[in-house]
């Protein structure tokens, strides 16, 4: 029996739509939902009873991740108590700073001066991300946030550093984070800042003045 | 019959390949994903995004499966060009405006080729369906219009 050219599309099309619904589906089964890596507390901040929880994925040197860090900044100041926030860290390997801000960001958490680093990065990341070598602005940032330079070296050093960081991007991807900014809003995936804002406006029923923010501009002289 | 190394044949499979495999990797993704990518270009309205997110790696990957297995051939390659032809459209705005694409993290690592990058491989995709749209009778050696051609 010969098929006709008609019979043979109709077959092509429908095994395509099949085999690719159902791979992703199996996939989505056996992948589930099962967070391996326990974050630290010190990349957490806002009400961890909050209804909205926020897990963000990004890049320290994306510019989209600054606007969306600075949106999601100004809506925490607002409504402290509404939202739960955690951040994770997803370098990109074209960004040639992306890795080594986190580790930097890293070793401030251990300090307990995540959230202050972060910021700095975020808010000035202009002043660096262009930089043949950001290192004496990572650590003009850190003596800004009143972190003990000693350790912080040492920690610079730590290999686990590293490792815990890669550890983390991986349980990313395999939550399906490609792009920065990821966002994990009440468990569904939102990629991007246009969406985040989306998301933020139906749950606060308002926009926010920073969402017109950008990183600012530095005029120093690194 | 030609018995000889024919490019043509090459470019069919190796050019329906690629977008079968690109298309495969966007559709087994989450679609956000692939909407961060649309959006990032800034050039539809919201309304009509997450509609061009849904259907452009369907596209994408039914034109590479006809293209490689070499069913509707000619449809295919037009298809393709319409195709390419956008994608030109769109980068190309993208570069004009000066969109800070190369910098925002939208494509993940997979892709992480520049914005001018993208744009000499869509010419380049453009240049090579094009030669096989020309020269369909080389192109469609050894693909199922041909078998279908000799059973009518």
């Amino acid at each position: 029996m010969t098929l006709t050219k008609r019979t043979l599309t109709i077959l092509i099309i429908a095994g395509g739509v099949a085999l690719i619904c159902g791979a992703k589906f199996i996939g989505k089964v056996l992948q589930g939902d099962d967070r391996q890596v326990v974050v630290q507390a010190g990349r957490k901040k806002g009400n961890p009873d909050a209804d909205l929880k926020i897990i963000e994925y990004m890049d320290f040197q994306c510019g989209a991740c600054a606007k969306g860090a600075i949106i999601i900044n100004s809506y925490l100041k607002d409504n402290p108590d509404k939202i739960s926030m955690e951040m994770n860290h997803f370098p990109l390997r074209f960004h040639k700073h992306g890795f080594l801000s986190s580790r930097y960001a890293e070793c401030a958490s251990r300090q307990g001066k995540f959230w202050p680093y972060h910021d700095l990065l975020i808010k000035r990341q202009r002043q660096w991300s262009k930089l043949l070598n950001p290192v004496p602005v990572f650590e003009s940032f850190a003596k800004e946030s009143g972190i003990y330079m000693d350790e912080f070296k040492m920690c610079l050093e730590d290999e686990t550093v590293d490792a815990r960081i890669v550890e983390i991007k991986a349980e990313g991807k395999a939550r399906g984070v490609k792009a920065t900014p990821t966002y994990f809003i009440n468990g569904e995936m939102v990629v991007g800042v246009k969406s985040l804002i989306k998301e933020l406006f139906e749950y606060f029923g308002k926009k926010h003045e920073s969402e017109q923010d950008q990183p600012e501009e530095y005029h120093g002289n690194h | 019959m030609n018995k000889g190394f024919n490019i043509f044949i090459f470019l069919r499979v190796t050019i329906g390949g690629f977008f079968v495999l690109v298309s495969v990797d966007t559709l087994m993704g989450p679609f956000q994903n692939f909407l961060y990518v649309v959006q990032a270009y800034e050039i539809f309205p919201d309304i009509v995004e997450k509609g061009v997110a849904f259907i452009v790696p369907w596209v994408e990957f039914f034109l590479g499966v006809f293209l490689v297995i070499g069913l509707w051939t000619r449809n295919a390659l037009k298809g393709l060009l319409v195709l390419v032809t956008g994608l030109i459209g769109v980068v190309s705005s993208a570069i004009i405006r000066g969109l800070p694409l190369d910098d925002c993290g939208c494509f993940g690592e997979l892709f992480s080729v520049s914005l001018k990058g993208t744009l000499l491989i869509d010419i380049a995709l453009f240049v090579f369906v094009g030669l096989m749209l020309v020269n369909l009778a080389k192109t469609s050696l050894l693909s199922l219009d041909q078998y279908y051609q000799k059973t009518e």
